[in-house]
């Protein structure tokens, strides 16, 4: 509620932003975007990749991506081990006579 | 969950927009700084702390998650805490000005005009302790809410209720002669 003392507190004064403060920080900001930044590299790399999307969805995409090849190459070579076995000792074997 | 007004600015400041950052700085910047300026009383001490909370949202802005808390809770947070840093390295500069704060009592008689009125609610306000004058600061000329405003204090609501009472009883006091009038 509006009392006597809000409307005498309005009677503050605001301070005015100087000019030179807007350029300091808009000048630190020049300065820290033009440094090299991991973050700023990944932000890029996750934007070519999947515009305009949080970098968690790309993320995790690749992670999947990661995942279901790991996983093809646990189960895999178990055939393929086999199907090696199978032929190198084919020509070893020699032709047999029954 | 909440629509942080401000989270479009912030993610693309953090890739490095830098229309986004003079829009997020236009946006911010007045606030932030009448909070500095009532906190530290040297104004140009004010202006290099909201130039410091600044480079921390510059730093910050690419790790920042939307959705967490509200952007301008935190920035506000931030500039509280910078103000907080540098009166706490300077005791002994707090004791002078103490001392010098002037007694917002006019001399009898005395016709005061609208300035002359400001003078003398900054001097009150001055004289606050740090906690209570930012507890005014925040609730009645940043228009935050009470639990916006102990958000950004790192207080319970209680706790802030209370810095604003007793506050808000001192000023009375402090500005009698001026409610009077």
């Amino acid at each position: 509620m509006m009392d006597d003392l809000d409307r005498l507190l309005d009677h503050a004064a605001t301070p005015r932003v100087p000019a030179r403060l807007e350029r300091r920080i808009l000048a630190d900001f020049d300065r820290l975007a033009a440094r090299p930044s991991f973050a700023r590299v990944i932000r890029r790399l996750a934007d070519t990749v999947w515009p305009d999307a949080p970098v968690w969805q790309p993320a995790c995409a690749l992670v999947l991506a990661l995942l279901i090849g790991a996983g093809a190459a646990i189960l895999a070579p178990v055939e393929a081990a086999q199907a090696d076995d199978l032929f190198t000792t084919q020509p070893d074997s020699g032709p047999q006579e029954i | 969950m909440m629509i942080d007004p401000d989270a479009d600015l912030v993610a693309r400041v953090g890739q490095g927009d830098r229309a986004a950052a003079a829009a997020l700085m236009a946006r911010h910047l007045p606030r932030m700084l009448a909070l500095a300026r009532r906190m530290l009383p040297d104004p140009l001490e004010a202006e290099d702390a909201v130039q410091d909370a600044f480079i921390q949202l510059w730093t910050h802005a690419a790790r920042w998650i939307p959705g967490q808390a509200k952007f301008s809770t935190w920035l506000y947070r931030v500039t509280l805490n910078k103000c907080y840093d540098r009166l706490r390295r300077r005791p002994t500069a707090r004791l002078e000005e103490a001392a010098e704060v002037e007694d917002p009592a006019p001399a009898p008689g005395a016709n005061l005009d609208h300035a002359a009125i400001a003078v003398q609610i900054e001097a009150a306000l001055a004289a606050l302790p740090e906690r209570q004058r930012a507890a005014v600061q925040l609730c009645h000329f940043e228009g935050c809410g009470n639990i916006e405003a102990a958000e950004i204090m790192g207080i319970s609501v209680e706790a802030l209720e209370s810095l604003l009472a007793r506050g808000r009883r001192t000023l009375r006091t402090r500005l009698e002669h001026l409610r009077e009038r």
